[in-house]
């Protein structure tokens, strides 16, 4: 049973190297012959090829392309050895759920600081990730959700003096 | 030169140089241990407190806070694996697994004193070597830098992780992002299509707390049962015997620092993970690197530590800063209306020995207010990571958008934190990432000079470090690789002989 489980692992964990490998190499193609001549301003004036601003680039995802051919190579041929992170915990089960709530509070934290201001922003998104991680005590949720984000705003705005978006609170501060 | 000394003493012994090395150390321990805050932004929010304090004080202020923010950067990567600063990245490869063990205070312990000894080291090397080092650093032109960076690049492979080629295709990535922005000698655009926020290319401390601290907040909301704490159980200490056997990883990685410091740009960066890189070939057990072995923390925190006192090297005896933070030091020098350099030995001498004696001493402070530190900073362990972790990010997204003030670097850490994450699920080490991104501007710049000097490749031949270089850069890379290949063959070995 065990061993009939280890294959299964050891096969689906083949086929990920070989799926790494192959889209890698597609990349490294994609980007040699789409992204670096769209990407790149070379100056006709360039007269050594390593002085072109594509130079660099061009070797680099060469050796890309080249480590990837190894490793293609390497999954189809030899044994495949699990990695870390194959023999460790699973999903949640709820897994999908809780990273498109984890995505759309990155989102806030990226989107709406320049009109909430970056403490309120703060407050809203640790309670938030506070409660989808399990926590249901009030006075945690609000003493740790509203309390830190206001410490470490004081902290970048007055000690370290970076001048932090305060949206609608910009007029009242 | 016996009466210098003496009025040097008398110079340093005043209250007030007490208070500026014992403040100046404090204030860069707690801001290097803040994700985003590093060693130079501290030095450079010191510095406009220097400008009513005597020579000697001030000075003695910007060190303290440096010497601080180097060691402070280690605390959080071992905890929370948010490297503070970009040099303690390497710390948090075995830091992080020691602290998920329940040993952070061990590892803690190990990365202040391989800190302070390497900070000691470095400081004596400033003291007895500084004409002479500063004299061979003169000596490296854009080949000889080349050759350097090649050399340092291939610490790639020790730091590969399970996967040699992977690692290799990690380190390339991070090259071929450092090229993004303004061309270096043409100033034409490269991969930025137009966007105003790239032309200066990725800032690299978005991209660091992205790559290393994002995924575990993610991994934490992914998994089926995470960990509620990290488990301290923090009376965990480094014993003589472990302290022992790291000695010649710890001296080793000081005199690393202290070669690179003493090199203008190289940074601590590349010295933590070329001590780490050294530290793993000489071990006897180099497949428990990575996974909390304790000698890895020492290697790294020493080379990191080493550069501390070796930067001051070219600063002091030729005035040439040798990164942002002595470029920094060097302007509260010139507000004092002093010029680093050889006269400066001449004119000034007992400021010079008073700073020396200051400098010495701020190694004593670093271990008394590290000590305070990591009895403070460990609790952060035990707070459960459904608390612990929303704080994390919203440091992450405080820090990130300090360094320049715009929601630009908030995205930047945020992509890089998506990509750390893919690259944790698909088993491909961040750190040769990291590592080819900071080398890269260097890598490029000095390949692209050297070719601007001489068109000849022969310019790559020129000069006995050339060579020396060239040498030492192939025997790593072969030695490195050699050593990944058996690693892996004795790996399938065993899973052959296990399904047998």
């Amino acid at each position: 049973m065990s061993d009939t489980r280890s294959d299964t692992d050891a096969h689906r964990g083949r086929r990920r190297e070989i799926i790494f490998a192959a889209l890698t190499l597609l990349a490294s193609a994609l980007f040699a012959f789409v992204v670096i001549p769209a990407g790149v301003t070379t100056p006709a004036s360039v007269k050594h090829l390593p002085l072109s601003p594509a130079f660099l680039p061009y070797v680099l995802t060469a050796g890309v392309g080249l480590f990837a051919l190894i490793h293609l190579l390497e999954a189809i041929f030899a044994a495949h050895i699990p990695g870390e992170d194959e023999a460790s915990l699973g999903t949640h089960p709820r897994w999908k759920s809780r990273v498109l709530m984890l995505v759309g509070l990155l989102l806030i934290y990226l989107l709406l600081p320049d009109r909430l201001g970056m403490p309120l922003t703060a407050m809203l998104v640790t309670i938030a990730l506070m409660a989808i991680g399990g926590e249901r005590r009030p006075l945690i949720l609000l003493g740790v959700g509203i309390g830190v984000p206001v410490l470490v705003y004081l902290f970048f705005a007055h000690v370290a003096q970076v001048p932090l978006p305060m949206g609608l609170f910009e007029d009242w501060i | 030169m016996l009466e210098n000394i003496a009025t040097g003493f008398e110079m340093f012994f005043t209250l007030g140089n007490l208070l500026a090395i014992t403040a100046g150390v404090c204030l860069g321990v707690t801001v290097g241990a803040i994700p985003g805050l590093t060693a130079t932004m501290a030095v450079a929010l010191a510095l406009p407190f220097t400008f009513n304090l005597d020579p000697v004080t001030g000075i003695l202020l910007l060190v303290g806070v440096y010497k601080g923010g180097v060691f402070g950067g280690s605390i959080t990567a071992i905890l929370i694996r948010a490297p503070g600063t970009p040099a303690a990245a390497c710390t948090l490869l075995d830091g992080y697994p020691l602290a998920q063990k329940g040993q952070a205070g061990k590892a803690l312990n190990m990365a202040l004193y391989a800190s302070c000894i390497a900070d000691f080291l470095s400081n004596l090397s400033l003291i007895f070597f500084a004409s002479l080092i500063a004299g061979l650093a003169l000596a490296f032109g854009p080949p000889e830098y080349f050759w350097l960076i090649c050399f340092s690049l291939t610490v790639v492979i020790s730091i590969s992780g399970s996967s040699l080629t992977k690692g290799l295709i990690s380190g390339l990535l991070g090259l071929l992002t450092s090229t993004i922005g303004l061309d270096l000698v043409y100033g034409t655009q490269r991969f930025t299509f137009d966007n105003f926020n790239l032309m200066g290319g990725v800032s690299y401390i978005p991209l660091l707390i992205g790559l290393f601290a994002l995924p575990e907040v993610i991994d934490f909301y992914v998994r089926k049962v995470a960990p509620f704490t990290v488990k301290t159980a923090d009376k965990s200490r480094v014993s003589l015997a472990e302290l022992k056997s790291s000695l010649v990883t710890i001296i080793r990685g000081s005199f690393i620092g202290v070669i690179i410091g003493t090199i203008p740009g190289a940074g601590a960066t590349a010295a933590a993970f070329l001590s780490y890189g050294e530290a793993r070939r000489t071990s006897k057990s180099p497949e428990t690197f990575g996974k909390g072995n304790i000698e890895g923390v020492a290697a790294s925190e020493a080379g990191n530590n080493g550069v501390a006192g070796a930067t001051l090297i070219p600063l002091l005896a030729l005035g040439i800063p040798g990164d942002v933070v002595t470029a920094v030091i060097l302007g509260a020098f010139m507000l004092q209306g002093l010029t680093p350099g050889p006269l400066m030995f001449q004119d000034n001498i007992t400021i010079i020995y008073a700073i020396f004696i200051g400098i010495m001493l701020s190694s004593v402070v670093l271990l008394g207010s590290g000590k305070l530190a990591i009895r403070y900073f460990a609790r952060i362990a035990d707070i459960p990571r459904h608390i612990l972790l929303p704080i994390v990010l919203m440091f992450c997204v405080f820090g990130s958008y300090a360094v320049q003030s715009q929601m630009f670097d908030v995205g930047v850490m945020l992509a890089f934190g998506v990509l750390g994450y893919i690259m944790m699920k698909i088993d491909m080490a961040a750190a040769p990432f990291l590592m080819g991104f900071i080398l890269g501007p260097l890598f490029e710049d000095n390949l692209r000079r050297s070719f601007l000097i001489s068109e000849d490749i022969t310019i790559f031949f020129r000069s006995p470090i050339c060579w020396i270089f060239i040498v030492i850069t192939i025997l790593s890379a072969f030695v490195g690789i050699r050593r990944e290949l058996r690693a892996t063959r004795a790996k399938r070995d065993a899973l052959r002989s296990g399904s047998a």
